[in-house]
């Protein structure tokens, strides 16, 4: 019986792709690759057919050549990966292995027999490409959080599965010690360049604070100033955040930066460029002095 | 597993690879057809690539050896090399095939792997993550496994010790050290370093430089090995339907209506 694989070294992503899985299946048993015991019995319950659980690996890319194997035995009609850097660079292994095309962040994903279409962005967010795949399996790096986790039901078998020593030698992994909520957050303040001083993100932090929220930044804020961890920048090459209430704080907009802001579903702009990007890509711009709109702001708010 | 006591070569070699891509900055959208406009473009290295490059001329400047610059592209192409060159590599190569114009990421993996297995031995190949045009991220990573060399992605920082690679990866949950013998491939952050900008006098010496055209039969390539697997349906400007409201009137004005607005949104 033919296939359909989905690849995640974390939960969330794994259910999400075995829901994207659910909805191109045409009557393929539907196969999850886990590396956790915990994801192999949530994913057992929530829409897999079969799954495989690693075992033992240091790092899930190790299991690269044992998925390279399987794959050339078994061709599934289409492989899901998660859009974690580790599943991007087993996707991309898996793909120059079986010489087949890979569809990187993609969305709207759609079956016509055997032909599969998948949008895409591109030039930093600019366009939205539709690219079509025609050869088997059909490949794809799906973008975040575009699905709901299937309903638990009853759970399907777990099989485990070992893997032979890697050609890449882990010495450690160094957890991050600044944790950010930022993906998960219901509002985002996000301060831009526009914010003069360090001190200052002090206001966007009552402000956060205040609407239950929490701060990201852009781009040269984390990376150029310093003023703020990595992790908290917005972008198409940081992170992707989709709250109730985006809230920007001298932030021009730039195109890669509205890249990660687009699913918002209200975005405040507040900048003192009347020509900035960002003031066309709001519901609602304030094109003043942030340095006095958002104390008297948060006067309104009673923070 | 031991590792040897030298790289694969006796200088070290690095192969720096980059993509000639439209500068997204010239590139305009029509508001009605949402047509991509490219007639204003210039082209440019893409600025993954410039760290790319500027990772590999770091690294033989701590150890010793040379870069080499390697692109495939359109006849188009040709008009990279001097700012390639100037930004520190000993000589570059140029797989020229008017195919790459339609070129997806596997095809021009097996265009670098067959330039790269014609260029000999090295020790090690670093691209950037991802290209500033299509950023599908996957082009240096497909091109370690057809080399069959280890692979380390999204590297943000890189050093040589007794002959071992040893990189820092950043990933979603933190920082991975890993360590491979060579040869291997790296893919590098934009931030592993801070590509440099050039010197007339680099610019000058850099026209001095050898460089080396190949077509894709010198790569061991036909032309059905540029038959792209992904196909390109239609390309149309992103749209954001968003509310545009500008909210106006002085400061305290202002606060106000924002104010309500976002109390609409969420409790506080």
């Amino acid at each position: 019986m033919s296939k359909i694989w989905v690849i995640s070294e974390t939960q969330s992503t794994l259910l999400e792709l075995l829901a994207h899985a659910k909805g191109i299946a045409q009557g393929e048993s539907i196969v999850a690759w886990s590396f956790s015991a915990e994801d192999a019995q949530a994913a057992s319950q929530q829409g897999a057919d079969l799954v495989y659980h690693f075992e033992g690996l240091k790092r899930p890319e190790d299991c690269t050549e044992e998925l390279i194997k399987r794959a050339k035995a078994e061709l599934p009609v289409a492989i899901l990966c998660g859009n974690s850097k580790r599943a991007k660079e087993i996707a991309a292994r898996l793909a120059a292995a079986l010489d087949v095309g890979l569809i990187s962040e993609g969305f709207n994903l759609k079956r016509n027999g055997d032909n599969f279409l998948s949008d895409r962005y591109i030039y930093g967010g600019l366009c939205v490409t539709t690219q079509e795949v025609t050869a088997k399996p059909f490949m794809a790096v799906m973008a975040a959080k575009m699905a709901e986790p299937l309903a638990k039901g009853t759970s399907c078998p777990v099989e485990t599965v070992s893997t032979p020593e890697s050609n890449v030698k882990f010495v450690e992994l160094r957890p991050n010690q600044a944790k950010c909520d930022i993906c998960g957050a219901n509002v985002v303040v996000c301060v831009g360049r526009g914010i003069s001083k360090e001190e200052d993100l002090e206001l966007a932090r009552r402000l956060a604070a205040k609407l239950g929220g929490e701060v990201g930044c852009t781009r040269p804020v984390a990376e150029d100033l310093h003023w703020m961890p990595e992790e908290a920048y917005i972008g198409i090459s940081g992170q992707t955040v989709k709250p109730v209430l985006y809230i920007g704080l001298g932030v021009s907009g730039q195109i890669q930066h509205l890249s990660g802001i687009r699913d918002s579903k209200t975005i405040i702009a507040i900048d003192k460029n009347e020509n900035a990007p960002i003031i066309e890509s709001a519901d609602y711009a304030l094109v003043g002095d942030l340095y006095q709109i958002v104390p008297a702001l948060l006067n309104e708010l009673g923070a | 597993m031991p590792f040897p006591a030298k790289g694969v070569t006796e200088r070290m070699k690095v192969i720096a690879c980059y993509k000639w891509v439209l500068d997204e900055a010239d590139l305009k959208v029509d508001a009605k057809s949402r047509a991509l406009l490219t007639d204003r473009a210039k082209y440019k290295i893409s600025e993954y690539d410039r760290n790319a490059i500027e990772c590999g001329v770091q690294l033989v400047e701590q150890v010793g050896g040379e870069v080499i610059a390697l692109t495939a592209g359109t006849s188009n192409a040709k008009n990279s090399i001097k700012d390639a060159l100037s930004r520190g590599p000993a000589q570059a190569v140029l797989v020229k095939d008017e195919l790459m114009g339609q070129a997806d990421s596997a095809v021009t993996a097996k265009v670098l792997a067959g330039a790269i297995r014609k260029i000999g031995a090295y020790d090690i190949i670093v691209c950037g993550e991802g290209s500033s045009d299509e950023y599908s991220q996957q082009v240096g990573i497909r091109l370690g496994q057809l080399l069959e060399i280890p692979v380390i992605s999204f590297v943000n920082k890189v050093e040589m010790k007794n002959n071992v690679l040893r990189a820092e990866r950043k990933l979603e949950n933190g920082i991975e050290v890993v360590e491979v013998n060579l040869p291997a491939i790296i893919t590098v952050l934009p931030d592993i370093n801070e590509a440099r900008i050039p010197s007339l006098k680099q610019i000058l010496a850099a026209s001095k430089k050898p460089v080396q055209e190949l077509t894709v039969a010198d790569c061991g390539l036909s032309n059905a090995d540029l038959e792209p697997k992904v196909h390109r349906l239609s390309v149309l400007g992103a749209v954001m339907e968003r509310k545009q409201v500008r909210i106006e009137g002085d400061v305290s004005e202002m606060v106000q209506q924002v104010a309500n607005i976002i109390k609409k949104e969420v409790s506080c």
